[in-house]
């Protein structure tokens, strides 16, 4: 890798980023083991309120945009989606399916979702409708989550 | 096994609905600050479910966890920070891929480290079908 390349140190950065969210996974699984999915999950989201918080003070982010004025009600409510996914993945990533398999299968999930949400033009995404290539890609991911989860 | 299987499966497409949900609140306030109100939405309903039903005080005996089991909350927040830094720079296709690529790699290895696989061969190569998977559907959106 150049180093002195632009660029470098961003590619650096988005490879950490994805250490850092397996990182997160566990680590998430390691609280649950000590307390439970639930409580878990609760202390995450507590964290990371507060880690919020100190991004956008040390941002220097004025208030009124972080309240925001034009989106609608349903845009904030993501976060009820967000603190279920932390509690399966508290549940599945301390089952027999471990760390490797959760984030296999949530991929594989993903994956799906926006295939379909693509095919259908959900959510206002533009129509597009699927190829053989969506078959191979689903197939090959499929594949691989086979191989992760039936290892022994 | 089977229900962690479809569990882990559920969080996977629960996890898309959201991403589309935070973007939607990001294009007005920006990624950070729709970050936080992902967090504190997320905190209050798990309040609510914790707290309400049962005795929380019963389970939680904080001095017994370990320091690091706390890290993982900020770890989210920080991942946001990191890409809304990094997409500008690289593209959201390149730090798709790479995000992706080296969350499953190391999620592979983080469960060899503790364990957790009985032959590191077999997962290994299912992760190479994953991000190969994933890199047919990059290229198709190029084209």
């Amino acid at each position: 890798m150049n180093f002195r390349s632009a660029k470098s140190l961003p590619t650096l950065a988005s490879c950490l980023a994805g250490i850092l969210l397996s990182a997160m996974v566990h680590i998430n699984g390691l609280l649950a083991a000590k307390t439970n999915a639930y409580l878990s999950s609760t202390i995450v989201h507590i964290v990371g309120t507060l880690t919020c918080l100190v991004i956008l003070l040390a941002q220097s982010t004025p208030p009124r945009k972080v309240l925001g004025k034009t989106s609608p009600l349903w845009a904030y409510s993501g976060g009820i989606l967000g603190a279920s996914v932390v509690i399966l993945c508290n549940l599945t990533v301390n089952s027999p399916i471990g760390l490797s398999g959760t984030v296999a299968m949530m991929l594989l999930g993903q994956t799906l979702c926006s295939a379909i949400a693509d095919h259908f033009g959900w959510m206002g995404i533009a129509k597009k409708r699927l190829s053989v290539r969506d078959g191979a890609q689903m197939a090959l991911i499929l594949c691989g989550c086979m191989m992760l989860l039936f290892r022994s | 096994m089977l229900v962690a299987i479809a569990l882990s499966f559920l969080a996977g497409l629960l996890i898309s609905i959201n991403r589309v949900i935070v973007a939607r609140l990001s294009f007005e306030i920006g990624a950070m600050a729709s970050s936080f109100w992902n967090h504190v939405v997320g905190m209050i309903f798990m309040l609510l479910i914790v707290f309400i039903p049962e005795d929380a005080s019963t389970v939680l005996n904080i001095s017994s966890i370990p320091w690091y089991c706390f890290v993982g909350g900020a770890m989210g927040a920080i991942f946001v920070a990191i890409n809304s830094w990094v997409i500008p720079a690289l593209g959201a296709t390149k730090t798709i891929l790479l995000v992706i690529g080296f969350q499953m790699l190391s999620s592979t290895l983080i469960d060899f480290f503790f364990g957790r696989l009985h032959s590191i061969g077999n997962a290994l190569l299912g992760t190479c079908f994953i991000i190969c998977g994933f890199l047919l559907g990059l290229r198709r959106s190029k084209t």
